[in-house]
């Protein structure tokens, strides 16, 4: 039976897995973290998830870290949706999308001022606001001794 | 700190002298004869805070009226940034005498060959020799963020897309104009951003201060326009394209202004 599709409450927090080259040289999270693959950025609620599970499902997991975020605050960025999506297929019941980071998912109120951006503009204040709702590593990579070749 | 002769006797004519502080080295080459104050003691401050002003004017470079002074560092990062030996830009620079010397690759610098384009190279020398402390940093970030060319495609294993070339360049040569329109037309030296890399192939500078933050985007595509966000913590906030072609002293104003 699959799994249903739940709704995530503003208070649960989200799990991000960063990968750590992207993040040469500095080690410093920035606004480059939040990325689009297929149509949404991929998270874990941690209702079905530890950090560490999230962390072990990346492709290379010592390579990854983990950042959090809130639902309700991604949320409350205009055109932004959190919508859990798991995945069979992968036996992730945790697996949900975050909606609109490229696209708004509604459109905006008229008197929101992202009406005026273009696209790739509201985009990149997309991304400059999640970082500042970002709570930061919640599993830190370059304190557990990891590195990548090539630098 | 004292000033120290790293390089000398390289020709008859010249004579390569090193100052060397905590912050920067700068390379004035100095003809046999003087040339008189390169500028007002109240500009050179201005320029090099901190700095002693030179005994003698550096001697005019063939043609090119932005290179009588060369930073060392800044010299060494962009050819190291962008791949070509400083043998060359010196050369190019119409130093061919310097050039000419087998110390100066071996002992001075150490760089790789890459191919670029020599025009955007020679515009990035230019910019370094003019307003050479205030941009330091600025090119000393630049040349650490070519990390960012290692990134292939798929480079984390999950279909990630690559960084070109192309789109970095644009990123840190609007940035090194950046920097130098904040050195010549406010007097200050621009913050250094994160140099960072983004969202399908696109680059960002990310200039994150205590009560503001700015965020630059530059796709893959050369054709669309990098595009910026910049808020305040007073909720004020800024945002639109670039033409990244020109600098843009709005974004620069933006920056400086503090409360």
């Amino acid at each position: 039976m699959p799994w249903p599709r739940e709704v995530i409450p503003d208070s649960d927090r989200l799990f991000l897995r960063v990968h750590i080259r992207l993040l040469q040289p500095s080690q410093e999270l920035h606004p480059g973290i939040f990325r689009e693959h297929d149509g949404s950025m991929s998270v874990d609620w941690e209702r079905y998830s530890t950090a560490e599970e999230s962390r072990g499902r990346a492709g290379e997991p010592s390579a990854n870290g983990v950042v959090t975020l809130v639902a309700g605050e991604v949320r409350s960025i205009s055109g932004l949706a959190v919508e859990h999506s798991p995945d069979e297929e992968r036996s992730n019941r945790a697996h949900s999308d975050v909606l609109g980071i490229s696209t708004p998912v509604a459109p905006a109120s008229p008197i929101d001022p992202v009406v005026a951006m273009s696209e790739g503009t509201r985009k990149t204040m997309v991304r400059a606001k999640l970082l500042d709702l970002c709570n930061g590593w919640i599993i830190n990579p370059f304190e557990q001794g990891m590195s990548v070749s090539g630098f | 700190m004292s000033d120290s002769t790293l390089l000398a006797g390289i020709a008859p004519s010249f004579t390569l002298r090193v100052r060397t502080r905590t912050t920067f080295s700068r390379i004035v080459l100095l003809g046999n004869k003087s040339l008189g104050a390169p500028a007002s003691a109240a500009h050179w401050r201005r320029r090099f805070p901190g700095h002693a002003r030179p005994r003698a004017a550096p001697q005019e470079l063939g043609s090119n009226r932005d290179l009588k002074q060369l930073n060392v560092s800044s010299l060494a990062r962009i050819a190291k940034g962008l791949g070509v030996p400083v043998w060359e830009l010196l050369r190019e620079a119409g130093l061919d005498q310097a050039a000419g010397h087998p110390e100066i690759p071996s002992r001075a610098f150490a760089v790789h060959h890459q191919n670029v384009e020599w025009d955007r190279l020679w515009w990035a020398i230019s910019v370094a020799a003019e307003t050479t402390p205030a941009i330091v940093g600025i090119l000393d970030a630049i040349n650490r963020s070519r990390t960012i060319l290692s990134l292939a495609d798929d480079w984390d294993g999950e279909g990630a897309v690559g960084y070109s070339t192309a789109t970095w360049e644009r990123a840190t040569l609007f940035l090194l104009r950046q920097a130098k329109l904040a050195a010549d037309q406010f007097h200050v030296a621009l913050e250094v951003p994160g140099i960072s890399p983004a969202d399908q192939g696109s680059i960002d500078l990310f200039w994150r201060a205590q009560d503001r933050r700015l965020l630059v985007n530059f796709p893959a595509d050369e054709g669309a326009p990098a595009t910026y966000y910049g808020e305040n913590r007073k909720g004020d906030t800024i945002s639109g394209h670039i033409n990244t072609e020109s600098a843009r002293a709005d974004l620069i104003a933006w920056l400086a202004t503090t409360f």
